[in-house]
């Protein structure tokens, strides 16, 4: 179909370049709106709210949630502070008591209690039995778990133990996990009555414990003890590639020699 | 249909201690008249305290009201009744207010009620700034010092541009606050709630919004 007429041409030039506006402002505003949406806090509870101008919080009681973008904090109670001096009153911090669990775009969390302070954007889990998972895998903790979003640090306290998706575990008193920025593990650091447990049922043991993710290699440090299905290797400080399967016992001593033992288990 | 009213006792005067009645004794619906009633001042108060939900400092006692009415009459049922009611006067904390209601019927056979009809007013403070109060009707209980206000409920702080709004609200004279157990919205910049209910204490600092709550915190 040809238009051979100039003026009918340019008129449906015209009516074509209105409609092509409309939808790229309808599409500006759409992203606009999403954004601002996205920026709300929005705040549920099956049985209260109560609003409380003089200390300055929210308290929602009952099956009670709080949903900021991805973000998302659920709890019998949650209690939101917010900054009184802010225009837009600037949540500060939220407590989340009884079941508390919470959910962002990589990780979930629960335990008995949580507060989050969104300044910091640090949570802290309480147990007993607080649960942190992540894209690596989960870890638990029986006292405490504190999650530094921003800091990309996880720090498991009393009775902690971590689960790989890999098929590996490590247990100790207290765990330090570093994440990098898409929120896996870079880096483990343990304490305490260390146990890392492989896929394949072999085990190491020691006061401490510096895993590194880039090189999936552990430093072993303390009372270590290596074991597989046949072998226990003993010393001060081992250094276990995961990789290769390779164990190193290493003397804790600069230039000293290595003091541990090799034992052949009995069949 | 209503009669010629010679005042006993004003409308809204104090039970236990009735106002005089003009001492011409005629009929009353004369055009706008002004009047001073103290115990007015109970309903005026009444109504201003539903201000308290989000703004503080209102004494519901209150001296020197200023009334301004069209008619007083007496309806068939024997109710006095007053159109064009205007009340307004400033509060011992220095609070102006305005209160307006085409219709007020004293309810004969309910001692102490007095029913608004298209209540409306105002109450301003150097703090809070402005703050509007609509109904379709409100009755106003001088025993329990509470004022009952129905349909299309609203409160408007202008200051922090806060909206309430409600099908029922009763305004608690004595504390200053308010409560109902009919469906609340609250909207402001910073706020959009929706609520099954609400109880205000403590003139307002404190808010409980009652079952289900769904609350959207503007952050940003």
């Amino acid at each position: 179909m040809t238009c051979d007429n100039p003026s009918v041409w340019k008129a449906k030039m015209l009516v074509s370049c209105k409609i092509a506006l409309i939808s790229a402002l309808g599409v500006i505003l759409a992203a606009l709106s999403a954004n601002t949406h996205a920026d709300d806090m929005v705040v549920n509870a099956k049985n209260s709210l109560e609003w409380n101008r003089k200390e300055a919080f929210y308290h929602a009681i009952g099956n009670a949630e709080a949903i900021q973008g991805k973000q998302k904090i659920r709890a019998e109670s949650l209690k939101a502070f917010y900054d009184p001096e802010t225009v837009e009153r600037t949540i500060t911090r939220i407590v989340a008591d009884g079941n508390a669990s919470f959910a962002d775009e990589n990780h979930n969390g629960s335990g008995q209690k949580l507060d989050y302070n969104a300044v910091n954007e640090t949570y802290v889990l309480n147990g007993p039995a607080a649960v942190l998972s992540g894209p690596d895998g989960s870890g638990a903790a029986e006292k405490t778990i504190i999650f530094k979003r921003a800091a990309q640090i996880v720090e498991l306290l009393k009775d902690a133990e971590i689960k790989l998706k890999d098929g590996r575990n490590l247990s100790g008193q207290e765990i330090i996990i570093y994440l990098d920025e898409t929120d896996n593990i870079l880096r483990i650091s343990a304490a305490g009555n260390v146990t890392i447990t492989q896929a394949d049922g072999s085990k190491a043991t020691a006061n401490k414990a510096d895993y590194n993710r880039a090189a999936d290699s552990a430093l072993l440090t303390g009372n270590v003890i290596v074991k597989d299905r046949e072998t226990e290797l003993a010393g001060d400080r081992a250094e276990v590639d995961f990789a290769t399967g390779i164990s190193k016992m290493l003397s804790d001593k600069s230039g000293g020699r290595v003091s541990g033992r090799f034992t052949r288990l009995k069949e | 249909m209503t009669e010629e009213y010679k005042p006993k006792a004003p409308l809204f005067a104090s039970r236990a201690t009735p106002l005089q009645a003009p001492e011409n004794g005629t009929a009353n619906n004369q055009g706008k008249r002004h009047l001073t009633v103290s115990l007015m001042l109970l309903v005026a108060s009444a109504i201003i305290g539903g201000a308290t939900i989000l703004w503080t400092g209102f004494l519901s006692e209150s001296e020197n009201i200023e009334i301004s009415l069209e008619t007083v009459s007496k309806t068939p049922a024997n109710q006095l009744q007053l159109t064009g009611a205007e009340y307004a006067g400033v509060t011992k904390s220095g609070l102006k207010y305005s209160i307006q209601a085409d219709r007020v019927v004293e309810m004969k056979d309910q001692a102490g009620l007095l029913h608004l009809y298209e209540a409306d007013g105002w109450i301003s403070s150097k703090t809070d700034g402005m703050t509007t109060l609509l109904s379709k009707e409100a009755v106003y209980n001088s025993m329990t010092a509470t004022l009952d206000m129905s349909g299309n409920v609203q409160i408007h702080q202008k200051k922090q541009d806060m909206l309430v709004k409600s099908q029922k609200m009763t305004a608690l004279i004595n504390t200053g606050d308010l409560k109902t157990d009919m469906p609340v919205s609250v909207t402001g910049p910073q706020i959009e709630l929706i609520s099954e209910g609400m109880v205000s204490e403590k003139r307002g600092e404190i808010i409980l919004f009652t079952g289900q709550t769904q609350a959207r915190l503007k952050q940003k």
